[in-house]
């Protein structure tokens, strides 16, 4: 309801587009009000209404001990489609998506108060079971983070927690997760040597496989390329084109281009806030606001 | 606007002085010089300590050296004479020679001169003559059947300027002169020193009727033993004075009693006789090596114990027989060359339990045998041949330490050897010359082979590793193997690690990685508190607390540490039947009941304590620690419990897991948690039933775990124990251990932990898989500093471990370590000599010892860091 209310009081996109006076207004416009700290609802637009919902995050807020990092974030995240979370550096994105599966809790002093849900049911709530809620969603973290073992155990470290050791299994999940990630070709053959052994990107790459070998419902990926060339992160692009429909993917970028080519829908966040929520073309094209269109046009941030 | 004046503008606002300021040059320079004195202040110091351990130790190993000193004729007229016995005194001024003939004369040593006359103690030619190895005290025998008990050595005295005729004073210092029958020394301006030979002989003792051929005799407390052999009666004779209170004149008065003696023809006659030093093993030998040993022990009733054989082949003549230092060992030289000493050992088949036997054998000699003689005052044995080759030995080292030669021209027979007092001379006589020489070994008994590999010392039955030092007796002789201690230094450090490792590594992995931070904050500093607890506390509670109050309570013990784990895991697999969402509301309490298990199974283990006393030990330990009841079952239980209980978890593990996790996917959480709560009973039951069946097998194959050799786990129990000290200085290294651990711990990224986490791993399998790996170096390491702590540590163990330098892997008996011998016998030690040097020795074993130990975990370390690198 709140949602519909939004999207229809918002400006027309048009009225502000291909406007040649922007820094005449940059003072009265919705950015240094919420540098304010003024309480700016969100645009989310319409389209988001008919998809089903996977993840709910309902006003959600959190705080890094007296900080709040993130303010009355309220979004659903697709079944199935892509979701790019873009927005400036530090407004937030990493810490919405490790909210998401709990991982802030292992950070001293942090306090969360509102909801989220995942497939209906309460992700922050006493009787949750954590680690079975960690393994229904896969997460790919800005700095890569192999394991100090070899290349396969790294790979295949989800089925081992899980305690799997059928060695069909495991060498089959861990080629096709490789591949799936764009690696296997450069590490077929040294699979049992020390991951801390592989470059920057390729370690990004291997974390991504690691990820994916989980089989999870939800990927959270925190720009996942941005150590990548472009080649490899054609390959992760394609890899995220392969896997959306069956699995919903959250993806932090700060590559618009990527954002546009990749994801189904786009968020935009700024200083903890959620500023414009829609279809990722409606977001790169005309969006609703001219804040975003400024941001995924790279005249600011 | 030139280009010089082209300043770069300020960003900042600050514009950078480029050139570095003269101060900070200073500080750089002083600093780098204080970091390199401080440095290489370190590095020396460290090094001069080894350099000083190494100095102190090194003349340990010195070899020996011998330079002749003198050659002379003595001055006497040698007609038909025949040296029985020669001496000198412990400076080496003045010789003596007791002749044939009963004469005992003077010579000095440097010129060979006589001093005066020779003197006649005994008036007349004796028959028989007994020498004590060790003192100046004699007995010789006669023609008459009597006997005359004496003493010949040669009496030292300081004396003043005035105390010495106007002839003498005129000696410059450092010099020597004859003066009548005695020579004076100036030692020092005003003191003298005057060496007399003093031969004295006191009343003769009529022991039988017929001559004297063999005496033998020995001194004790309560008045000296004399055997003699007078025609063909061999008796013993128990000889005490009754001093005469108005004249002071002594009566020797005999206690006869008569020794069986069969005459045997067919060895020849008898050639030597001696008594053991308490007169309680008499001995006596025949020219073709035949030897018959009695049992003296009852004076009254002497026994014929042995019959033996001292040479081998039967033209083999026995040349020479003495006994060495304390009476104990005899040594025999025969006409092939050979040299050997004997004592008696342990022999069960034996009438009186004793058999003697050959321990040492010299075969250096290619000669007949000729001379031999004991020192006094060490167990060195020096002996002569026929081609006047003269050789020293230190006995129980079965080490050559001198080889010279009497002449190097024509071949003479030595007549006689001595060695000087000191040890540190060596004469030899033949046809009327004395050569003497100088022999430096400050410390024969040392050689490496004595440190580190089994000794057959006098008096046991075998070989063996022995450490005692000191003993009230002048005769003892140290014994000085290292490997007690250096096994007791192990020992103290496996029990103690056996105790303190596992808690320190858990408590480490527990806060690093379970406890909340707010509360590690507080833990932390607490434990590292431990760590400045004084060592001597920790002794004293050892000793004087723990020690009296385990003992008693051992099957207690050994309960509740059974106990404890399994009341545990009884607990986890409980808490699991609760319904999941239960579960997770309960968290916060689920610590308090894992805190209130602790008491709980320590309180049922407490009552079933006596039960397991009953069940496995036959209801006394004590009792059954001594082996006087029941079979070793009950220890090899205890011994794989925890051995075959993680053997069964971890069959379990692998074995039942994929299966059971293929069916259970399809089952409630609550018959989940059921099947695990009767697979755990299940694996409990086994574990009780596979270690008892082990137990009974190895009793059935004739293992017993009790006992007194090495690798015997348990034995008689001693209040001050490995149990114990283990447990105590498991305290004393978990502070240390903890710390480091801990702190490795903690430096493990973040980021990995997210990792794993994130992945859906639990907190103990993120802990299991990536953290301990990842810490393992500094893990290590901390283990490695525990161990080195555990290896010095001194305090603790002087106080509680009993300190008995026994090798017994007996957890309930004490030990001794290498740094507690230090600080036990190093105060009492005198400067610069043997026991002194091997002392710093075993401390340059102790460095060495934790040199390895830390270059090797130094290796594994890299090896571990090496593995883990770029993070
Ligand atoms: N562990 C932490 N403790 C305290 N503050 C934190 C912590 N992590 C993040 N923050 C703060 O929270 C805010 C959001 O951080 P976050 O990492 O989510 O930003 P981001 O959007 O991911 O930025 P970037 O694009 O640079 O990665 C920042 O202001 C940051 O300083
Ligand atoms: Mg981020």
């Amino acid at each position: 309801m709140n949602q519909m209310q939004n999207s229809v009081t918002g400006p027309p996109p048009a009225l502000r587009l291909g406007s040649s006076a922007l820094n005449s207004r940059r003072e009265d416009n919705r950015l240094s009000a919420i540098a304010r700290g003024e309480n700016i609802p969100p645009e989310i637009h319409p389209e988001l209404a008919h998809e089903t919902p996977v993840l709910e995050i309902d006003h959600f807020n959190l705080w890094y001990g007296d900080a709040q990092a993130l303010f009355d974030i309220s979004m659903i995240v697709p079944k199935g489609k892509v979701t790019a979370l873009v927005g400036p550096s530090g407004c937030g994105k990493s810490t919405l998506l490790r909210s998401v599966n709990r991982l802030n809790d292992l950070i001293d002093g942090v306090r969360v108060k509102g909801s989220m849900r995942l497939a209906g049911r309460e992700i922050y709530d006493r009787s949750v079971d954590v680690i079975e809620l960690r393994k229904r969603m896969g997460m790919v973290f800005q700095k890569s983070n192999p394991f100090p073992m070899s290349v396969y155990e790294n790979v295949i470290y989800p089925l081992r927690i899980d305690g799997e050791r059928n060695r069909r299994v495991l060498d089959e999940v861990c080629e096709r997760s490789l591949r799936g990630a764009a690696l296997w070709d450069e590490v077929k053959d040294r699979l049992h040597e020390s991951a801390l052994g592989l470059s920057g990107g390729q370690q990004q790459r291997l974390c991504i496989a690691r990820a994916i070998a989980a089989e999870p419902e939800v990927l959270l990926m925190d720009e996942p390329c941005s150590a990548l060339d472009p080649i490899a992160t054609n390959k992760i692009e394609d890899l995220m084109d392969q896997l959306s429909g069956t699995y919903t993917i959250l993806i932090v970028t700060h590559n618009m281009q990527q954002a546009a080519r990749t994801s189904d829908y786009t968020a935009f966040m700024y200083l903890g806030r959620l500023i414009e929520y829609g279809p990722t073309e409606t977001i790169f094209q005309k969006p609703r606001l001219i804040e975003t269109y400024d941001y995924v046009t790279g005249r600011f941030g | 606007m030139t280009l010089s004046d082209e300043t770069p503008k300020a960003f900042t606002g600050h514009s950078r002085q480029r050139q570095t300021r003269q101060a900070v040059k200073v500080a750089e320079v002083v600093a780098r010089t204080l970091i390199s004195i401080g440095g290489i202040g370190t590095i020396v110091a460290v090094a001069t300590v080894c350099v000083f351990l190494v100095r102190v130790a090194i003349p340990l190993f010195t070899p020996a050296h011998s330079t002749p000193s003198h050659d002379v004729r003595m001055t006497a007229d040698l007609a038909d004479r025949r040296i029985v016995r020669a001496g000198a005194d412990e400076y080496g001024v003045l010789l003596w020679v007791a002749w044939s003939d009963g004469a005992i004369a003077a010579y000095g040593a440097d010129t060979g001169e006589i001093l005066g006359v020779p003197q006649q103690p005994f008036g007349q030619a004796p028959s028989a003559w007994s020498f004590s190895p060790d003192g100046d005290d004699v007995c010789v025998g006669f023609g008459d059947g009597t006997v005359r008990m004496g003493s010949v050595g040669v009496a030292i005295e300081f004396l003043g300027d005035n105390q010495v005729p106007e002839a003498v004073r005129a000696v410059p210092i450092g010099e020597r002169t004859r003066f009548g029958d005695c020579i004076f020394v100036h030692t020092r301006p005003g003191q003298f020193r005057r060496h007399t030979l003093r031969a004295e002989a006191r009343p003769p003792l009529k022991i039988g009727d017929e001559p004297v051929r063999l005496v033998a005799h020995t001194l004790r407390n309560d008045g000296s033993v004399v055997a003699a052999l007078a025609g063909d009666t061999l008796t013993l004779n128990t000889v005490t004075e009754i001093r005469n209170f108005l004249t002071g004149e002594a009566t020797p008065q005999a206690q006869r009693t008569d020794v069986p003696y069969p005459v045997t023809r067919e060895h020849g006659m008898p050639l030597y006789l001696f008594l053991s030093r308490l007169g309680d093993q008499m001995y006596m030998a025949w020219e073709d090596g035949y030897l018959r040993r009695y049992d003296t022990r009852d004076r009254t009733k002497p026994v014929l114990a042995e019959e033996t054989r001292l040479v081998d082949g039967a033209e083999t003549r026995l040349t020479v027989m003495g006994m060495l230092l304390g009476r104990t060992t005899l040594f025999t030289g025969d006409s092939s060359g050979r040299l050997r000493c004997w004592f008696n050992v342990r022999d069960e088949k034996s009438p009186d339990g004793l058999r003697f036997l050959p321990t040492r054998e010299f075969s250096e000699f290619d000669h007949p045998i000729r001379a031999a003689a004991a020192a006094p005052r060490a167990r060195l044995l020096a002996a002569g041949d026929e081609t006047g080759r003269v050789r020293l030995f230190q006995v129980t080292a079965v080490a050559q330490i001198a080889e010279v030669q009497m002449d190097e021209g024509e071949k003479v027979a030595v007549e006689a050897v001595v060695i000087g007092a000191r040890g540190d001379r060596l004469y030899a006589f033949s046809g009327g010359r004395a050569r003497s020489w100088m022999t430096v070994d400050p410390h024969p008994e040392i050689t490496w082979a004595m440190l580190f590999r089994p000794v057959w010392y006098e008096g046991f039955d075998r070989p063996l590793h022995m450490w005692q030092s000191s003993a009230g007796v002048d005769s003892f002789e140290p014994k000085y193997g290292l490997w007690p201690l250096i096994f007791g230094t192990l020992k103290a450090t496996f029990y103690s690690m056996l105790f303190g490792l596992p808690i320190a590594l858990l408590a480490a992995i527990y806060t690093s990685e379970f406890l909340h931070p707010r509360v590690k904050t507080r833990v932390k500093p607490l434990i590292e508190m431990m760590a400045s607890l004084p060592s001597v506390v920790l002794g004293f509670l050892s000793a004087l607390v723990v020690a009296p109050w385990v003992e008693g309570r051992v099957p207690h013990l050994l309960t509740v540490m059974a106990a404890v784990p399994v009341t545990f895991l009884a607990g986890a697999y409980l808490w699991q039947l609760w319904p999941n969402e239960w579960a997770m509301r309960l968290r916060a309490v689920r610590a308090w009941t894992m805190v209130a298990a602790l008491p709980l199974a320590c309180a049922w283990a407490w009552r079933l304590g006596p039960r397991v006393e009953r069940w496995l030990f036959a209801g006394d330990l004590m009792r059954w620690l001594d082996g006087q009841i029941g079979n070793g079952t009950g220890g090899w239980f205890v011994l794989f419990l925890p051995l075959t209980g993680v053997a069964v978890a971890y069959a379990m593990h692998t074995l039942s897991n994929t299966f059971f996790r293929a069916r259970a996917r399809s089952w409630s959480p609550t018959s989940v948690a059921l099947a695990d709560l009767g697979r755990f009973v299940g694996g409990l039951l086994l574990t009780i039933g596979l270690t008892w069946l082990i137990a009974r097998v190895l009793v059935f194959l004739g293992f017993d775990p009790r006992g007194r050799e090495v690798w015997h786990f348990m034995g008689t129990y001693v209040q001050r124990n490995a149990l114990v000290v283990g447990f105590i200085m498991g305290f004393a290294v978990i502070p240390i251990i903890y710390t480091i651990s801990e702190d490795a711990l903690s430096a493990v990224p973040e980021h990995l932990r997210s990792a794993s986490l994130g992945a859906g791993a639990t907190p103990w399998q993120t802990a299991a898989r990536i953290i301990i790996p990842t810490a393992m170096s500094g893990l290590f390491s901390a283990t490695m500093i525990g161990l080195g702590r555990a290896v010095g540590e001194t305090m603790i163990v002087l106080m509680a471990a009993g300190n008995t330098p026994v090798m017994q892997m007996n957890i309930f008996n004490g030990f001794r370590t290498l740094a507690a011998n230090i600080a036990v016998e190093l105060p009492e030690a005198p400067v610069n000599g043997t026991h002194y040097r091997v002392l710093f020795f075993t401390a340059l074993v102790l460095f060495v010892m934790t040199f390895v130990l830390n270059t090797a975990a130094e290796r594994v370390r890299q090896k571990f860091r090496k593995r883990a690198y770029k993070l």
